[in-house]
């Protein structure tokens, strides 16, 4: 049942049963007449009518966005108003049934103050009533929009933390390093500074927005001379970084979300590995990067493809359409991926936005 | 002395296990494989009883690998960090391990290993009871002892094993089975039907001058007439 079904039928229910007690009173003090039942009926009618008027009235100046101090002297003085013009409305009705019926009617003072009052609380609890289901609606309306905002704010987290690393490769880079450890006991130690900044980049920056592109190279080159001891020399990497782009600001996590994906697909699902080639630079005001690995896109049919989403997601959260994320398949068995966003340095981006942390990793 | 091939896309990892390993007098490693088709040659040449096998490896699933083989080797499953493959086999593999590999939880393992492989049997001979099958439908793996397998049923080119509660399908044809399986324990009940002798519950005649074997779980057998002969004879009945 939509709002204005049941305003209706309140409304007429509501009329019905002021009605009926109405008549049933009366009835039961006076004697009974057509006469009073058709009064009452007609005074009923006024006031349904009076009350319809009122809720346009309502609605069109916007009395349910006011405060309840504001609303309150509203109420009593649009009651009390009414209330004169329903009584000028019964008086009219009276005289007219009177004349119809040739019966005098005598108009006392007392009865038409009592009749005044009574009507005057009558529109008042009709005012409070109509108000209070609305304001209740848009308190639970407004309940129901905090929860969602809510979990739309724990579904970023949850984001965040899976753009996070990758516990497959944490777990497989500390079983690599022990065994180096024993083989080659200094890069064994050169393993662990490089798992350390690791650790250090990808716990810091669950903080940050965005960082330098640089620091996030950094951070990709760590991770991936960790992968190169891990895959001997199935692993092979290709860079081509421009200066310029370097200093563009990039969200964290997301050049190593993409090369990531390009280890998982194009080196340890390939039992003669392959190269990963990351590029840089920068076109028209944009910031291009492409990671590209061997292999074809439909290779893997387990793959849900969950990073590259999260990756577009956040791309379109931070961005909206000015940035792009694609993965193509190339000539000669290559997959690649291709982002696009503005190219805008770490400052520029914080100097038109509100301070938050930002995160440049220092070696 | 066990014979031990370590199975592993990555040579430290292979290392490290290496190392781990010799301090365990018990186990011998006669070889190494880089992924699942290089395992497969070195089973046949090599013979291992036991594998310490990465989920995780270019190429071919390794489950899929194991399902191939006819008779499953006892198999130690090691992973960096892959819970659902640790879920999916917590039914019943014999045991998995997680890189870094614990030196306690290794030695645990391969207790357990030890007590198993008592019975094992020798490669090229008849699968006996003792034999183990790796058997995967869908996400569910088992490895299956034969024992434990109460009939087998044809389905065109596939087979459904009866053990426990369930009745998964494996892809070879009962026929090839019946080839392999030894006769001590097994029995061609008909066309459709192998049968474990050791889980016949009762045997009674039946209409068309045959006999039905009952199995336990509920399970009704017809015999052929030909081969109600040979059940007689072989159990002087």
């Amino acid at each position: 049942m939509n709002r204005k079904h049941a305003y209706w039928l309140c409304q007429v229910a509501g009329w019905l049963l002021y009605a009926v007690i109405g008549i049933v009173i009366g009835v039961a003090f006076q004697s009974f007449s057509w006469r009073y039942v058709a009064a009452a009926l007609m005074n009923v009618a006024v006031g349904f009518a009076l009350t319809h008027l009122w809720r346009w009235w309502i609605l069109k100046h916007g009395w349910l966005n006011l405060s309840l101090r504001e609303l309150l002297p509203r109420i009593i003085l649009t009651s009390v108003w009414l209330a004169i013009v329903w009584l000028g409305f019964s008086m009219i009705v009276s005289l007219l049934l009177s004349r119809l019926s040739s019966i005098p009617v005598e108009v006392r003072g007392g009865v038409a103050l009592a009749t005044w009052f009574n009507w005057s609380a009558a529109l008042f609890i009709w005012a409070l009533l109509y108000c209070g289901v609305h304001f209740f609606e848009n308190y639970k309306q407004a309940e129901i929009q905090k929860w969602r905002l809510e979990a739309a704010v724990k579904d970023a987290e949850l984001t965040a933390l899976k753009s996070q690393l990758n516990p497959h490769f944490l777990f497989n880079a500390l079983n690599s390093i022990r065994a180096l450890i024993i083989e080659d006991p200094i890069r064994g130690q050169e393993a662990v500074t490089k798992l350390a900044g690791i650790l250090r980049y990808s716990l810091h920056t669950g903080a940050a927005e965005l960082a330098t592109l640089r620091a996030e190279m950094e951070f990709v080159e760590d991770y991936l001379s960790l992968e190169m001891i891990r895959f001997d020399d199935r692993l092979t990497v290709d860079w081509r970084l421009s200066q310029e782009a370097l200093d563009c600001a990039v969200p964290p996590m997301i050049v190593q979300t993409l090369v990531e994906n390009g280890v998982k697909h194009g080196v340890a699902a390939r039992r003669q590995g392959g190269t990963i080639k990351l590029r840089a630079w920068l076109e028209n005001d944009q910031l291009r990067i492409q990671v590209g690995n061997d292999g074809r896109i439909d290779a893997d049919p387990h793959s849900t493809k969950l990073g590259l989403l999260n990756a577009t997601e956040r791309l379109q959260l931070l961005f909206g359409p000015g940035a792009a994320l694609t993965l193509t398949e190339g000539a000669n068995d290559q997959v690649l991926a291709d982002l696009s966003l503005p190219a805008r340095t770490l400052k520029e981006t914080t100097a038109s936005q509100p301070p938050r942390p930002a995160f440049e990793m220092t070696k | 002395m066990m014979r031990v091939l370590i199975v592993d896309d990555e040579r430290l990892a292979r290392n490290e296990l290496r190392r781990l390993l010799a301090s365990f007098p018990a186990l011998s490693i006669v070889g190494e494989a880089h992924d699942a088709d290089e395992a497969a040659l070195l089973l046949i040449s090599l013979q291992p009883d036991l594998l310490f096998l990465d989920i995780q490896m270019p190429g071919r699933n390794v489950f899929d690998w194991l399902a191939l083989l006819e008779r499953a080797p006892l198999v130690i499953f090691t992973t960096a960090y892959d819970q659902y493959a640790v879920s999916a086999f917590e039914v019943n593999a014999l045991d998995y391990l997680l890189k870094p590999i614990e030196l306690a939880r290794l030695r645990r393992a391969i207790q357990k290993v030890l007590l198993e492989r008592s019975e094992a049997a020798p490669g090229t001979a008849p699968l006996t009871q003792n034999d183990q099958v790796f058997v995967r439908e869908g996400e569910r793996c088992w490895f299956v002892k034969l024992a434990n397998v109460r009939l087998l049923e044809s389905e065109g080119n596939y087979t459904r094993l009866y053990f426990d509660d369930l009745r998964p399908l494996i892809s070879r044809s009962l026929n090839l089975l019946a080839a392999r399986l030894d006769p001590q324990t097994f029995f061609r009940a008909s066309r459709k039907h192998i049968v474990n002798l050791h889980w016949i519950e009762r045997i009674s005649p039946s209409v068309r001058g045959g006999l039905t074997l009952w199995i336990s779980g509920g399970l009704e057998v017809e015999v052929s007439r030909r081969q109600s002969q040979a059940f007689k004879e072989r159990k002087s009945l």
